[in-house]
């Protein structure tokens, strides 16, 4: 009986694609068929591109008989958040009622390097209306419908990167791209039992992306593994004079161990007032990494960290979204409540921004000077495991919670990649998330590989979507 | 204590101000929600502003002079 396809790592859908055991045509056609039939149980899907991925994976197939092997994403279909602009007809609506029929002219440059490596685009997937930044409450918003998670229906997948998580979750696509300006893409990894890579601030191009927060939104992975997340990282990363943010430095992906015991730290309280289950999950995975790391506990300097964090966020949204706010078009949202605090973002004074600005250097130079010597800060991923899909869930965003981590990462442009550490009782996944300084991502990708390796956690699927 | 009265002062007066801009899109209910809305905002600026800063401590925006291609 052959191998499925479905829950195969990168690596090893990759080898078999290059040896051509596996046709991409037909791992095309795998994947649009499971996307249509159980992408609307999770209303994961806003736009199935079958047409375009066909043609993508006719071309691969092409290409890898003629001897001209792109490389380890050449022939892999996977799924964008539906912030990538893509042309030739197919939608970007951001998730939004006001934008679901829109059309655009150019592809995002996320897009366009997938393209190039010889991905296959299968679908742009759900996401919270606005990459949530108009301060949702409750799961239900999004045109598409709540978010829900292939290990719970009654639950929320998270978001904002809520389709990106799910699919790959449910074995929809094989990766999946979202975005992060604060935990939307650990978030939703966290949730779904994912693994989820937030890149260095300026790594990944945003052009073509919709902008929420030009100083903290970032493009990364949504994957099975962190090696996987590492190998679509270098596929995506690098300069481009389309966005002036991005760094002149290239990442090349390098899985090897350094070759001694991690160093990893815990700052002091990161998991006090999280949800019973996550703080006992994170305990058991520290024990799990005392094998091939060494732990301190850090102590780092009392700072608004949250506050600062937030208030960069709802300064830049205010600007980024201030003709659909001033203009009434919010009222059309799906979310009560997005029609109404975007408002209360116009409160933020120019000088309270450019104090957030000036306390974000502080910020960068501390917590930098606070993790040298360390390969990563560990802590949970996230505060909770999946809400209920009609219940409101607690969010640093608003002041509901604390998220000391995502505050300092998202403010300081960190790395950072959230791997599955667990279950609750309920049978929820949870995460534990490995932080590094700045362009260090081979480093945390390194230390969360050798945890999945251990662990195993990773190799869970929800029963539901077992091929 | 003075300290929030001054939140609640600049609470009120800003979603004073708001609402004369907005207030006619928004029902008796979502204009108390504003009203909250507005609070959590003031608070979280007023934990900014008791950080003490030098006045050295530039922001964290590089801001590069542009020249287009000749």
């Amino acid at each position: 009986m052959p191998l499925s396809p479905v829950f195969l790592p990168l690596r090893a859908l990759s080898e078999s694609i290059r040896a051509r055991r596996i046709s991409p045509v037909e791992l095309a056609n795998d994947f649009l068929d499971r996307l249509e039939r159980l992408g609307p149980r999770y209303n994961a899907v806003v736009t199935l591109t079958r047409e375009l991925a066909l043609a993508q994976a006719q071309a691969a197939e092409r290409e890898i008989a003629a001897g001209c092997y792109k490389g380890p994403l050449h022939g892999i279909p996977y799924g964008a958040k539906d912030l990538l602009a893509t042309a030739g007809g197919i939608p970007t609506t951001w998730g939004a009622a006001p934008f679901r029929n829109r059309q655009l002219d150019h592809d995002a440059t996320v897009i366009r390097k997938l393209r190039e490596a010889g991905a296959v685009l299968v679908a742009k997937l759900s996401m919270v209306e606005l990459a949530g930044g108009m301060g949702y409450r409750q799961p239900n918003a999004s045109f598409t419908g709540p978010g829900i998670n292939p290990w719970d229906s009654t639950r929320w997948s998270g978001g904002s990167s809520s389709g990106s998580a799910s699919a790959v979750s449910a074995g929809l696509v094989p990766f999946a791209i979202g975005s992060e300006t604060w935990g939307s893409i650990l978030g939703p990894a966290n949730h779904c039992g994912v693994t989820g890579l937030r890149p260095t601030f300026g790594r990944v191009s945003r052009f073509g992306a919709m902008v929420l927060s030009w100083s903290l939104d970032k493009i990364g992975p949504l994957c099975l593994t962190a090696d996987d997340c590492g190998l679509v990282l270098e596929a995506i990363a690098g300069p481009d004079a389309s966005d002036p943010s991005t760094a002149e430095r290239i990442f090349q992906y390098d899985p090897a161990l350094p070759g001694r015991r991690f160093c990893l730290g815990v700052v002091a309280g990161v998991s006090e007032g999280t949800d019973p289950a996550i703080e006992r999950n994170f305990a058991t995975a520290l024990k799990a990494l005392d094998e091939i790391a060494d732990i301190e506990e850090v102590r780092l300097p009392a700072l608004p960290y949250e506050e600062i964090t937030r208030t960069i966020l709802f300064g830049e949204m205010a600007s980024a979204f201030e003709e659909l706010i001033e203009s009434g078009q919010i009222a059309d949202l799906t979310a009560p409540e997005d029609r109404v605090t975007p408002y209360s973002r116009f409160a933020i004074l120019a000088k309270d921004y450019i104090r957030a600005l000036r306390l974000r250097g502080v910020v960068a130079k501390e917590i930098d000077q606070a993790m040298r010597g360390y390969d990563a800060f560990l802590g949970p991923s996230r505060l909770t495991p999946a809400s209920r899909l009609d219940e409101e869930f607690r969010s640093p965003i608003r002041g509901a919670g604390k998220d000391l981590m995502g505050a300092i990462g998202n403010a300081a442009g960190l790395p950072a990649v959230s791997v599955p550490n667990g279950f609750t009782e309920d049978g929820l996944p949870t995460g534990i998330q490995f932080m590094g300084r700045a362009y260090d991502e081979n480093l945390i990708l390194a230390a969360a590989s050798a945890y999945q390796q251990a662990t195993g956690w990773h190799l869970r699927h929800p029963p539901d979507t077992l091929p | 204590m003075a300290e929030e009265r001054r939140i609640l002062e600049e609470s009120e007066s800003t979603f004073i101000r708001l609402k004369q801009l907005y207030g006619d899109r928004l029902s008796p209910t979502m204009q108390e929600e504003l009203r909250e809305s507005v609070g959590a905002v003031v608070k979280t600026v007023a934990a900014l502003r008791s950080v003490r800063l030098e006045n050295g401590e530039a922001p964290l925006a590089p801001f590069t002079p542009f020249r287009g291609e000749e």
